[in-house]
């Protein structure tokens, strides 16, 4: 184990302790800093023996230093936190979770809470969030220092979460790793973070939930969504960097560990329990990867799991996929109707034109289908999806 | 730590007639005796109409008064609470009680704890 193992395992359970200890998550952000720093110059001879624990008290002594300088010593001994009496114990959630609670609360907009999260839990630096973001670094310095600003002056608690609080507000922390997961999808790109790509990142908060907070269907359904999705990375863009579609994915290069770990998380799932969104989009997922050929596809299945997915979550986009897997088990023209019903909602989104184009060119309508593909330029002001859309009227015509 | 629960709604909706008003008062009476025993009630008060009310600004050195709220949306300001409770999801949990909360909006603003030593 080298050193930057360790901080990827340990630096959010030090931010967490010692926010949980002193009630201050930009002291406990400080502490942290500063037993890394420790580490790095005093570990070169070799690791201790229990580098967490080193790390922890190094941690707690800068923090209790801290606390003894500062003006508002007496204020700030009160938040200190005495050892956990058993009854409180076992009401307060594990400072882990506390964390993400506290970086996911609500009352913090969405940028912030993402920012917060991958900065105080995932130990990624201002500079690595900010590229990852594709915002310059002072701009997402300022949001993180408006965020900590914000959980002091409004008060969000970092250290009293129940287990009442996790599930008033797991969604928020999921809602939050499947945007992380969603912006390094889209992005695409490879920075080398600290478990490496942003949907590496991802996958790992996944993870970490399903460890801090077992037991729950949503939980793994988040996490195998992620592995599936993130499995096909290496086949979704060609040479020039344009999508490919799932049809022509060369499924050779699809990984197969990320296809496993889905598996296993899908394992888990308890039918005794509701499937909520990410547990049935993640069974949608596994349809995918686990045909061998698009043609092998069990649509019905996936059609089936997405009449339960619109019970929870009727929206438009979900119909569209809907439609789509329909339109592989019967006529092609009369899935269109259904797609063109949509128009009132969907006629600003992207993936509606090219639907419609796909069903119109499956069909045999080329001229129908070049214009929706146009349609669909108008829409986006992407280089790569106007080539792509380009591409795709080349080939039919 | 203090909060100001600000209650707004769009005066559109919400109870209209006196006989709604008035099937409304219990709750009402209900709620700041509940914060009044668990010790978090600091103040509350329902305001008058917005036609009631005048805005001040200073700029420039110049008072600038006029008629009317001071701002332009839907939702006006009905009434307030301030309470003091441990920590922003205490107080959320009193807002989330507060019977315009169905309808309307609350704002919770943290006090500004300016100390008196």
């Amino acid at each position: 184990m080298d050193i930057a193992e360790v901080f990827a395992n340990e630096w959010h359970k030090i931010v967490a302790t010692v926010s949980r200890d002193f009630g201050d998550i930009e002291l406990a952000e400080d502490a942290a800093q500063t037993a890394f720093s420790k580490a790095h110059r005093l570990w070169r001879s070799g690791l201790p023996k229990n580098p967490g624990a080193w790390l922890t008290t190094t941690a707690r002594n800068y923090a209790i230093d801290t606390v003894r300088r500062s003006k508002n010593y007496s204020d700030k001994l009160a938040l200190m936190r005495d050892q956990p009496g058993p009854d409180e114990a076992n009401e307060l959630l594990d400072p882990q979770l506390s964390l993400l609670l506290t970086c996911c609360h609500p009352a913090l907009n969405l940028e912030s809470q993402v920012a917060l999260t991958l900065r105080l839990v995932g130990g990624l630096t201002t500079d690595q969030i900010a590229s990852a973001f594709r915002v310059d670094s002072p701009t997402m310095g300022k949001r993180l220092t408006r965020a900590k600003n914000k959980i002091k002056a409004a008060g969000i608690s970092v250290d009293s979460a129940t287990h009442e609080t996790l599930l008033e507000r797991v969604e928020s922390i999921r809602n939050v790793i499947y945007l992380i997961f969603n912006e390094g999808y889209a992005s695409n790109s490879t920075n080398e973070l600290i478990r490496g790509s942003l949907c590496d990142e991802a996958l790992w908060f996944a993870q970490l939930l399903c460890q801090l907070d077992p037991g729950v269907n949503e939980n793994y359904g988040l996490q195998a969504l992620v592995a599936f999705n993130d499995s096909r990375r290496n086949a979704r863009t060609d040479r020039e960097g344009l999508p490919v579609l799932l049809e022509d994915q060369d499924r050779t290069l699809w990984n197969p560990e990320k296809i496993g770990q889905g598996e296993s998380c899908l394992r888990h799932l308890n039918r005794q329990q509701p499937f909520g969104p990410y547990s049935l989009q993640s069974l949608i997922s596994y349809e995918h990867v686990a045909a061998m050929s698009f043609e092998d596809t069990n649509w019905q299945t996936i059609y089936d799991l997405y009449t339960l997915l619109l019970t929870i979550e009727p929206n438009p986009i979900i119909q569209l996929n809907q439609y789509v897997a329909l339109s592989y088990l019967e006529n092609t023209l009369g899935v269109l109707d259904k797609v063109e019903l949509l128009e009132t909602e969907l006629s600003d989104y992207l993936y509606w034109h090219t639907t419609k184009a796909q069903l119109f060119a499956r069909a045999g309508q080329v001229g129908k289908a070049v214009e929706c593909y146009q349609n669909a330029v108008a829409l986006t002001s992407s280089e790569s999806e106007h080539r792509w859309i380009r591409r795709q009227i080349d080939k039919m015509t | 730590m203090k909060y100001l629960l600000l209650l707004a709604s769009d005066p559109a909706v919400g109870p209209q007639t006196d006989e709604e008003l008035a099937a409304e008062m219990p709750k009402w009476a209900a709620l700041t005796e509940e914060m009044a025993k668990a010790g978090v009630l600091q103040g509350g008060e329902a305001l008058q109409p917005p036609a009631t009310a005048t805005t001040i600004q200073v700029r420039n050195g110049e008072r600038v008064i006029s008629d009317g709220p001071y701002a332009e949306t839907k939702e006006v300001l009905g009434g307030f609470y301030l309470i003091e409770t441990d920590n922003l999801d205490e107080a959320l949990e009193w807002a989330a009680k507060i019977p315009s909360a169905i309808y309307g909006s609350v704002e919770v603003r943290p006090v500004w704890d300016i100390p008196t030593t």
